[in-house]
């Protein structure tokens, strides 16, 4: 029996670190989003009203939608290039320690850097973009990228999912290196294509990597502020008012501390529930 | 009707060539076996039949077709890999029935055909389990099984049994030669056991270096080897080597001294006759010392082993690149180390060239 306590024993050091570093922020944001403190002066203890006010008004439900929205478009999109690319790089062993390398660069990239240059290239005038396209004579296409509340949306999710490709797609690509070759080779031989090869034997056995890309694209994507505060600071007209968006606009906006840790909590517990029930439903479809 | 024919085939990886001009002909419904020290080039052979490697240089038909460059599928060729190759997400049914069901056969002509093939593997009770559930001679069997269902004109397989313990290899070595008599078809069987190679040939190649050192019926190659490295290879225990010097020639008869058996000298009777005091080796399989030999001599033994029916004693000089084996059969074997007279009768030797390695006729 001693040993088993003894087993326990060497947990601590990992429970000290998780308990200071992880769970006691929390319940210090937890305190927090009670009051009413605005970073200088008294806290004011007034219980639930921050609560309240969050799930009571339109505006912050909608941008608890809008943020899953956005997820489930940059998280899906995510998946298919990256599983598209790594699924191309794995039939051309060539290129592929190169161009893994060249997916991979956006994301090494700083936010600050990918959102002023994706700025300069949605820019209305003589913005990139718009420019290409009346260069080849295709002006009808121009847009106010970044302007125009219907796609602004989809314009940083777009810069979002440029910036990310290679990061799923180096995923997928160890899944790839971790299906056996003869299994591939045997495919070939029992006659199926290219595509088939993918969709009956490759993409099945991809089951793990699809759950961590997904879990970490998931769980990066609802939390992300830097991409839509840079290129469009959540407007037009709250096009792009994520959930994090206003967290920052209330804590160094409006120094409203208490509602902002209010608002926090309310992302972790979506970031929680969603990462539990994805890990559920993919973990079980491994199986399956 | 499905033969195999190579003419010339050539594969090099960039600058390396690693297999030179194969020229080979197997005949419909033989069962070839490739043989050869590892790196020799059979799996690049079998894989290059199989259209997963690219000819560089040269044809091959099969059945008559030209192949050389055709699509792994439209070739008529199913595999059976050494690892298997098993689908590990589908069940074994789902693992015999992609093949035709990425064909578009018809779903109850795929059941009546996976189902025959199941019945002929003993696979009926395994139909719905995964590949991880299964033992490795089961695993075998379902790889065996998807290879028929495609019901191919040749099949190839890549040492299948390598992975099974000594037990279940013999069972199922036993099973694939079944197998061939039942469906007929041609099989090219890759391996780099001996006993594989001698038991279920129909006609055994031998790969070195990425040619063919010979090809033959089995026994043909155990009892008439073309050179040094054919008659080493094939046999177990190996065949026994002594470098010896051509004394004189008379009548039509080679007389070779051996310094290792004590000088003695053997009268070996060739058509194709050196000249004296030419280097020469000569072969002697350890079954082929017999008491009552007419050449007598003596050797200094080390170890006896003994089997039960037989008795191999090892006799190690200074030089000697493998030690000396003598097989020992009978009621009185001695059973150790020491002097032991020997005797082999001159008919039995074969002789070889020393610089080529080719054999003397
Ligand atoms: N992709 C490659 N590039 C260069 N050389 C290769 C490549 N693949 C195989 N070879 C070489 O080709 C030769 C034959 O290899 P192969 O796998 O056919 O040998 P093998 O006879 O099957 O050996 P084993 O009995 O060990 O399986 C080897 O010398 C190997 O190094
Ligand atoms: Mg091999």
């Amino acid at each position: 029996m001693r040993a088993r306590y003894s087993l326990y024993l060497f947990t601590v050091p990992a429970l000290l670190v998780i308990g200071l570093f992880f769970v006691h922020p929390i319940i210090l944001t937890f305190d927090m989003s009670l009051t009413n403190f605005a970073g200088i002066g008294e806290a004011k203890d007034v219980g639930w009203r921050n609560y309240e006010r969050i799930f009571g008004r339109d505006r912050y439900l909608r941008e608890i939608w809008l943020t899953l929205w956005y997820t489930v478009i940059v998280v899906s999109a995510l998946t298919v290039t990256g599983l598209f690319f790594a699924a191309m790089l794995h039939r051309l062993p060539l290129i592929r320690n190169f161009s893994r390398a060249a997916l991979y660069t956006p994301a090494m990239m700083s936010f600050v850097v990918v959102g002023y240059v994706w700025q300069f290239l949605y820019s209305p005038l003589n913005g990139g973009i718009n420019v290409a396209l009346r260069d080849l004579g295709l002006g009808a296409w121009e847009q106010n990228w970044l302007g125009d509340p219907a796609i602004a949306l989809y314009s940083v999710a777009f810069t979002q999912i440029w910036m990310f490709t290679g990061f799923t797609c180096a995923i997928f690509l160890a899944g790839f290196a971790g299906i056996p070759e003869e299994i591939g080779e045997a495919g070939r031989l029992e006659g199926a294509t290219s595509w088939q090869r993918f969709r009956y034997l490759e993409l099945p056995l991809l089951g793990p990597s699809i759950t961590v890309s997904v879990m970490l694209t998931t769980i990066g994507t609802l939390k992300t502020f830097e991409l839509p505060f840079i290129l469009t600071k959540g407007g037009p007209d709250g096009a792009t008012r994520l959930l994090s968006i206003d967290i920052i606009d209330n804590l160094f906006g409006q120094y409203k501390f208490g509602f902002a840790s209010a608002l926090s909590i309310v992302m972790l517990v979506i970031v929680l529930i969603v990462a539990f029930i994805q890990n559920k439903v993919l973990r079980d479809r491994e199986q399956a | 009707m499905a033969e195999l024919a190579l003419k010339n085939a050539i594969k090099r990886y960039g600058a390396t060539q690693v297999v030179h001009g194969v020229d080979l002909q197997v005949d419909d419904g033989d069962f070839c076996v490739f043989v050869g020290p590892s790196g020799c080039g059979k799996s690049t052979l079998l894989r290059m039949i199989a259209g997963l490697e690219e000819t560089s240089d040269g044809r091959m038909t099969i059945g008559g077709r030209d192949v050389t460059h055709a699509d792994p599928a439209k070739r008529g060729v199913a595999m059976v890999f050494q690892t298997y190759a098993l689908y590990p997400h589908m069940t074994v049914r789902e693992n015999m029935s992609f093949g035709l069901k990425i064909g578009g056969t018809e779903k109850s002509e795929i059941k009546r055909k996976v189902d025959a093939a199941a019945q002929i593997l003993k696979l009926d009770d395994y139909m719905d389990r995964k590949p991880k559930a299964l033992s490795g001679g089961q695993r075998q069997r379902v790889a065996i099984g998807r290879a028929i269902v495609r019901q191919p004109d040749v099949f190839l397989f890549d040492e299948p049994l390598s992975n099974l313990d000594a037990e279940l290899r013999v069972e199922m070595r036993v099973e694939i030669a079944k197998l061939h008599k039942q469906l007929g078809a041609t099989m090219i069987y890759v391996t780099h056991d001996q006993v594989e190679a001698m038991t279920m040939a129909d006609k055994i190649v031998v790969l070195r270096d990425g040619r063919i050192e010979q090809a033959g019926v089995p026994v043909k190659l155990y009892e008439d080897p073309d050179n040094l490295f054919v008659a080493g290879f094939i046999g177990s225990p190996r065949m026994n080597f002594f470098a010896g010097t051509v004394a004189r020639v008379e009548a039509g008869i080679a007389h070779v001294t051996l310094p290792r058996l004590g000088g003695v000298e053997v009268p070996v009777s060739v058509s194709d006759l050196p000249a004296a005091g030419q280097a020469v080796k000569l072969g002697l399989r350890p079954e082929h010392f017999e008491p009552g030999g007419a050449i007598q001599t003596e050797l200094a033994i080390d170890v006896i082993e003994n089997l039960g029916g037989v008795s191999y004693a090892y006799s190690s000089a200074e030089g000697d690149e493998h030690p000396v084996i003598v097989e020992l059969r009978g009621k009185t074997r001695p059973g150790e180390s020491g002097a032991l007279s020997v005797a082999f009768d001159p008919s039995s030797v074969l002789l070889f060239d020393s610089e080529t390695g080719q054999r003397i006729r």
